[in-house]
């Protein structure tokens, strides 16, 4: 197939997947954020059993693809053999603080615009412009020069997944140490996602953990796979139609930071709608579908002056700490967690930490104020 | 030692539009290795000769800022399918990489 | 006796030595030769000097000569360029990336057939021109184009 018919193509399922993925969420309620928040605010941890019952499948699926040779864990963003720690905590804390003054991380924004809401029409252009000042500008400079030093990096020879850093401390086969901490955390996770019989009752929340996590190991197969094949250019084995020019599967950071490049460069016939930028789009038009049949679509504004600066804010932090952290709560704490990375394990922590710190401090002045 | 060179020689009328790729550190000579602080020596590809059925079409003398697994493509006029097209690379230390293929 | 034939065979296989150097000497594969390689030019550490080498100073600007390259390259050590010379009878390119450390990139002769067409890919030290030189009728042409190099992202 033509390099240029194969990324159209990749692109297209890109807006496919991203409409199931807008749907689903819009209908489940699904939210990273909303799931560190009934915890917090609630003690009611239903939405987190989702998040984790997406992770567990999603775990399966992508190592399941590896094993079997359809994707090569080694060319994605999250594997990779460096490993810049603190880039990974600040800026997990810093998305989880933003996402939690948004309202919702990138999926959660996406899914929201295609209901109608304006504000997180706003948070959509904060979030993409200050992902985009993080990668190539102003940021960036920060970024390179402060958090990502060598000084604040570790380097991993063999990838930093788990299995492949125990299968070198222990000498074990990297094949068969993959297969089993595969299957020891996802078995783990699952069992505790399952044993709550409120959650075995809920079945927007096994919906939504069961389709997205499945459709995590479709955007692999996809991207991974399917777009795999020779350039005709350089006669090199090439990922085409992603951003990354690696395998890629679901991510929100730089998909928003690249829906804004490519709205503001259309001419530069360099860029074209990618993979990534297609699966922004489908979440919206899925999201928006739903809202047409449900008849939730509403046009919401902002309420006061403090709720716009609370929603810009967390979008830049948002943005900044995406890129920093090399992805958020979905392309992280989802997509790169399914690889079992270890800056992916870490960065989720750091967005749950930073979400819940702010989350508490929310209710403490809230509560002061009463 | 010649590692083979990947060639893909596709027709596009009577135009061969051939592409070549080669696998080749291409060490520019200045380079400060992070690990030991030394310079990594000059190891780079500084000659490609092309040829359509024995006759030389290429003759391309590089330097070491080409890029590393260098790629090479041009275009000749007035071949025909079942061409022979031979690529032969050399290095600075006459190490050589060559590959054929046939026009398609 | 023994001295004489040891002479004499020594001379012998002297002779067919030089006669064998002869031969191959002579015999020049032809085409399949290629140029001995411009050490002074690709060493050349300033763009002035290297276009002095490559008998590049006072070249005329030319729009025939294509350079498609990207304006913004996120990889400096990979950045692709093809280039065209649509001026007739064009027998060579030169690349030089002009703040390169040594601009000259490479230096391509084409010959029976071959278009002068080249598609390579290139190391920038930084943001910077590319020159492209083009020989044809002995006279020299010239084109420009700049790449701006920046960091990538995740």
């Amino acid at each position: 197939m033509p390099p240029s018919n194969l990324a159209a193509t990749i692109a297209v399922w890109g807006v496919g997947l991203g409409i199931v993925l807008g749907f689903v969420a819009n209908k489940c309620n699904f939210c990273t954020m909303g799931a560190v928040s009934d915890i917090v605010n609630m003690g009611d941890w239903g939405r987190m059993r989702s998040w984790l019952l997406a992770i567990a499948i999603a775990m399966i699926g992508t190592n399941a693809l590896a094993y079997f040779g359809y994707l090569d864990l080694s060319k994605t963003s999250y594997t990779g053999n460096v490993f810049p720690w603190l880039a990974y905590i600040v800026g997990g804390a810093c998305f989880g603080v933003g996402m939690t003054l948004a309202s919702g991380c990138g999926y959660k924004t996406l899914t929201r615009v295609g209901n109608g809401n304006l504000k997180s029409l706003v948070v959509f252009v904060f979030f993409g412009f200050a992902a985009l000042m993080t990668m190539k500008g102003v940021l960036g400079v920060f970024r390179l020069q402060v958090l990502q030093i060598p000084a604040f990096t570790l380097k991993f020879d063999q990838g930093q997944t788990l299995p492949a850093l125990l299968a070198n401390l222990a000498g074990f086969d990297p094949g068969t140490t993959q297969l089993a901490t595969t299957g020891v955390i996802a078995l783990a996770l699952l069992y505790f996602v399952l044993k709550d019989p409120g959650f075995r009752q809920s079945f927007d929340n096994n919906l939504a953990g069961l389709i997205i996590g499945l459709v995590v190991v479709a955007g692999w197969y996809v991207t991974g796979y399917l777009g795999l094949a020779e350039d005709p250019e350089t006669l090199e084995p090439s990922y085409f139609g992603t951003n990354s020019r690696l395998a890629e599967s679901i991510s929100l950071t730089g998909p928003l930071a690249f829906s804004v490049e490519l709205l503001s460069y259309w001419s530069d016939t360099s860029k074209a709608v990618t993979f990534g930028i297609g699966i922004a789009l489908g979440i919206a038009i899925g999201s928006c579908i739903y809202a047409a049949l449900a008849k939730s679509f509403r046009l919401e504004h902002f309420s006061s002056t403090e709720d716009m600066l609370r929603h810009i804010a967390g979008a830049i932090l948002m943005g900044f700490g995406g890129v920093t952290a090399t992805g958020c709560t979905i392309g992280q704490g989802l997509t790169g967690v399914s690889t079992l990375s270890m800056g992916s394990f870490l960065t989720f922590f750091s967005i749950i930490m930073g979400a819940t710190i702010t989350m508490r401090i929310q209710y403490n002045m809230m509560m002061r104020e009463t | 030692m010649a590692e083979s060179i990947k060639i893909r020689a596709t027709l596009q009328g009577d135009i061969a539009d051939v592409r070549a790729l080669m696998t080749h550190i291409m060490e520019t000579g200045m380079r400060k290795d992070p690990a030991s602080g030394q310079v990594v020596p000059a190891h780079f590809i500084r000659q490609v000769v092309a040829t359509l059925n024995g006759k030389t079409v290429v003759d391309a003398q590089w330097g070491g800022a080409v890029s590393k697994n260098p790629v090479i493509g041009f275009r000749v006029k007035g071949a025909k399918a079942g061409d022979k097209i031979v690529v032969k690379a050399t290095d600075n230390k006459g190490e050589t990489l060559s590959g054929e293929a046939s026009v398609a | 006796m023994d001295m004489f034939r040891r002479v004499f065979l020594n001379k012998l296989g002297a002779l067919g030595a030089l006669a064998v150097g002869v031969v191959f000497g002579a015999m020049k594969p032809g085409k399949a030769l290629a140029a001995e390689w411009n050490k002074t030019a690709f060493e050349a550490a300033s763009l002035a000097e290297a276009l002095k080498n490559m008998a590049g100073v006072g070249a005329t600007e030319s729009k025939e000569i294509l350079i498609k390259a990207p304006d913004h390259a996120e990889n400096g050590a990979v950045v692709q360029m093809e280039i065209t010379s649509n001026i007739q009878g064009t027998t060579s390119i030169a690349i030089m990336i002009e703040k390169n450390p040594r601009p000259l990139v490479a230096d391509m002769a084409f010959s029976n057939g071959a278009e002068p067409y080249a598609f390579l890919r290139a190391k920038f030290a930084e943001t910077s021109r590319i020159r492209v030189l083009a020989r044809a009728g002995g006279k020299t042409y010239f084109a420009t184009k700049e790449v701006g190099v920046t960091t990538s992202g995740c």
